[in-house]
Parts: structure tokens; sequence; C-alpha cells
């Protein structure tokens, strides 16, 4: 069975998993949450990429420092997907997609979490350097 | 000369015991008691031998009968008479029957195929073993009656005493209704040299808890931080404990009732802390703010899905907590509320952290 740890670690997670967390410190974007949370298979879970990453589009016209990961990077998580899923010990098929998409979401949603966090930290100090000024 | 507390299947009973006879010998001989569980056994190995003709009545042993933290009342809270006379009975009982048997019960406990006799001596507290009780204990018009649960007053001294040094109990209010929250931690393999070096390790300041287990797991977390600084100071992770047992009791009408209670398995945290002790601060420290953040109105979410996760460390309860964490960033109220610890889980929450929480899932 694969483990979190290896894929937390892989860069298209990595990337993704940062730009959600970007979307969601700075511009509250929790519907892509939502979106990505509510996937049951690999083509829905492809699908809320795709619809995260179209969203994260507008976001980057917004912050110039900001930039939006390729479309090869969903690629490459989908075929990170795969793999977990080759690797789970489940006989059904279903069974080791589904296992495999809560896997790789995981490892997503904590990139997220962590660059979320760096997001609030860096407006609480802009406040606070606001508030001095 | 080694010591053997055998398994009588009464967790709470069997656990009490072991600390006992460690706080026991460690009174007699006031040196290092070496304390390890062996699954059907604790073994108890002591530095020296107490001689035959020691005495208990030394100030270590006048302490524990007196002392305000050693929490005897607690003990006996589920006896239905006069609470206050009723822990005197008990304790001078307590210190009687230790006093005039400890070497005859050391030549038993010797034995490594002793046994508890169960069904004669003194009946056991639901204040010290939750699942001794299970039956009306007074004469009703009711026809219903059942046996008390009796053990040898010996071992059943041994084991209030351990459970009223070693265990800790905690007032909290749930649902309107105060409850006594009994906790009593697990040895694995645990060098003994002072009864108040196990006390401090479950009596950190308590939050305001969502429920028995929010509240088991979160003493639990500081347990372990409390090992991991012992371990960072001297090198290595000298204890170590398998588990916490928990238990609560309620007011019911005329008496004091156990309910509901389990074990807490601390391993994966132990074996974090035992490969790397000054890194694992992260991880406890992260769990522990995310209890304080959680005790916060509004985010009584957090509480349980950090629960949850110290409770079985699987990737379910992981993928929650990330996911309800996530969203509490996001809660103005929960920020406004409680800043401070708003602002720590926000400073700890980074990909180190994040990392080391997995590392601890892989041990589970």
């Amino acid at each position: 069975m694969p483990k979190l740890a290896e894929l937390y670690n892989c860069k298209s997670v990595r990337e993704l998993g940062e730009a959600i967390g970007k979307a969601i410190g700075d511009e509250d974007d929790y519907a892509s949450l939502v979106d990505l949370e509510f996937a049951q298979d690999k083509v829905g879970f492809a699908d809320a990429l795709h619809r995260f990453l179209r969203r994260f589009l507008t976001f980057v016209k917004k912050h110039s420092d900001w930039f939006c990961p390729s479309q090869e990077r969903v690629a490459e998580l989908m075929q990170l997907v795969d793999e977990c899923a080759a690797e789970m010990p489940y006989h059904d098929q279903r069974r080791k997609e589904q296992e495999a998409i809560r896997l790789v979401r995981a490892a997503l949603l904590s990139h997220a979490l962590a660059q979320a966090c760096i997001i609030k930290r860096q407006q609480i100090h802009e406040r606070r350097a606001g508030g001095e000024q | 000369m080694q010591f053997f507390i055998t398994k009588t299947g009464l967790d709470a009973f069997d656990v009490a015991r072991a600390w006992g006879l460690a706080v026991l010998l460690n009174v007699l001989i006031e040196e290092e008691v070496k304390l390890q569980d062996f699954g059907w056994a604790f073994i108890l190995q002591p530095a020296t031998l107490a001689p035959e003709d020691a005495k208990l009545a030394g100030l270590g042993w006048r302490t524990l009968i007196k002392a305000e933290d050693v929490r005897w009342q607690q003990v006996f809270m589920t006896l239905r008479k006069k609470q206050e006379k009723l822990s005197e009975e008990e304790v001078s009982q307590v210190q009687q029957v230790l006093e005039s048997n400890w070497q005859s019960l050391m030549r038993e406990l010797r034995q490594p195929n002793n046994a508890v006799t169960i069904g004669q001596g003194k009946t056991l507290p639901g204040g010290l073993e939750p699942s001794a009780f299970k039956s009306l204990r007074h004469d009703t018009k009711a026809s219903y009656g059942e046996e008390q649960l009796r053990v040898p007053e010996e071992h059943w001294a041994l084991a209030c005493l351990g459970m009223a040094t070693c265990g800790t109990y905690r007032l909290s209010r749930e649902a309107g209704q105060s409850n006594w929250l009994a906790l009593l931690p697990i040895p694995q393999s645990v060098r003994f040299n002072y009864f108040r070096d196990v006390q401090q390790l479950l009596r950190p300041h308590s939050i305001r808890y969502r429920g028995v287990q929010n509240a088991a797991t979160h003493y639990a977390v500081q347990l372990v931080e409390g090992l991991r600084r012992r371990a960072a100071a001297q090198g290595s992770l000298q204890d170590q404990f398998s588990a916490v047992l928990y238990f609560t009791l309620f007011g019911a009408g005329q008496q004091t009732k156990p309910s509901q209670g389990s074990q807490l398995n601390l391993a994966p945290l132990m074996q974090l802390v035992q490969d790397d002790p000054h890194g694992s601060e992260v991880v406890l420290k992260w769990l522990d703010y995310c209890f304080r953040l959680g005790a916060t109105e509004g985010a009584e979410d957090l509480a349980l899905a950090a629960t949850e996760l110290v409770m079985r460390w699987d990737l379910d309860a992981y993928e929650r907590l990330v996911r309800v964490l996530v969203r509490v960033l996001g809660r103005e109220q929960v920020k406004r509320k409680s800043q401070s610890a708003f602002r720590e889980v926000l400073w700890r929450t980074d990909f180190h952290a994040i990392h080391k929480v997995m590392e601890v899932m892989y041990y589970a």
C-alpha cells in the first residue's frame, strides 16, 4: 500500500496542493474544496481539478506573484492515482480507485492546509505592518 | 529479585496493583523500581531488596496516606456512605492491611504463579475498577441481586494505593452534568522513582472538553509531551507507556456510578518520541493546540476530529482533521474568541509538522 508521506513529497501534489491552499487562504475558495471532497471516481476527481484550475486562473490575474500549475500536473496526479490504485490490496477495481483518490486527496489537502496557513500568517504580518505605519 | 502482578483480566485493577506495588517497594527501599509489562503479568524489579524487619512508618509512607494530591476520596466515591467519613475509614483500612501484611504479600508476589482469588475479601470500589461495578449494591424491593466483586484484602489495598497515587480524577461538566473522569496510565517499561513523577504526567491544566474521549486524548497527548521533554533532556526515552485507561463516574441520584470507558493506545506516539525526541515536539504541540482551539465555541468539530485522529491514526481520521482545520481557518468568530490558540495553530501548521503526523500514521 502506498504511503501518504511519499505522495506528500510528489511535485504534482505539492504544486496543485499549494495552489488550492492559496485559493482558500486568500480568496476563500471553499467551493473547490467541496468539489474535490465530493469526487468519488477518477473522472469526477479530474473534473474537480480542472474546474479548480479554471477558477485559479482568475485569481492569478489578481496576484502577480502567483503562478498557475499546468494541465500536465493534473495528468501527473491522475497517473499517481492509477499507480496508487494498482498497489491497493483490494480485489474490487472500484474500491481500489476510491481508496487511491482518498489517499492522493489527503496529500493534496495537506499541502493546501500548510499553504493556507502561510497565507494567513502573511495576512497577519501585513495587517501588523499596516497598523504600525 | 522479581515481583509478579499476574493479570486477572480486570484492567484497571491489574494496572493499579502494579503501580501500588511499585509505590510500596519505592517507599520501603527508597530506591528505583523497574516496572515492565510482559503481557501475562507486570514484573517489578526493585534496585535492592527490602529488609524483612522494615516498617511502613517513615515520612514517605505517611505522605502517601495524608497528602492532598493522593486521591483517596475519589477512589471510594461510589460507596454509599457519607463521603469524607467513609474515605477516612477505608484509607485507614488500606494503611492497616499493608502495614501488617506487606511481608506476606511480597512473599506471595515473588511467585510467578500467584493468582488473585476473586469472590472473597473486600469489594472493589467502582472508582477503581469500573467493570467491577455491575449491579445493585444494596437491598431493594425488587428481587434482582448480584454478588459484589470481592478480592483478597491485600490486593484490594495495593490496588487502592496504586489508583490513589498514580491515577488522576478530573471533574468535568458535560451536557449540564458534572462527571468525574478517571485516568490511569498503563506502563510498558517504566523506571519508578517517585509517585509524583507519574502524577505530573496526567495532571496538566485542563480545558473545556467535548466529551470523555476528547478529554482522554488531550491528556494522553500531554502525557506523551511530558515524556518527550524528559527524553529530550535525557537523550533517550526512558519511560514508556502502552496506553491510557480512562472511564467516567457520574452522579446518579443517591450514588456515583461508573459509565463509559476504554483504553487509548499510545504506541504510535511513543514510537515517534523514541525515534526522534526533539523532532516529535512539532507534532505534539500541533495536536495540543488543535485541542485547545477545538475547546472554543464554534470549533467543536476540530476537537472531535483531533480526538478521532489520536484514537485511530488512520487515513479517514487524518483527512477529516485536515478538512476541518482548513475550514476552521476561515471562521472569524473562532479567531475572535480564541486568538492565542488560533495563532498557535496557524504558526505551528507547516509542511514539517504535517509530514511528522504522517510518520505517526505510518507507525500505527
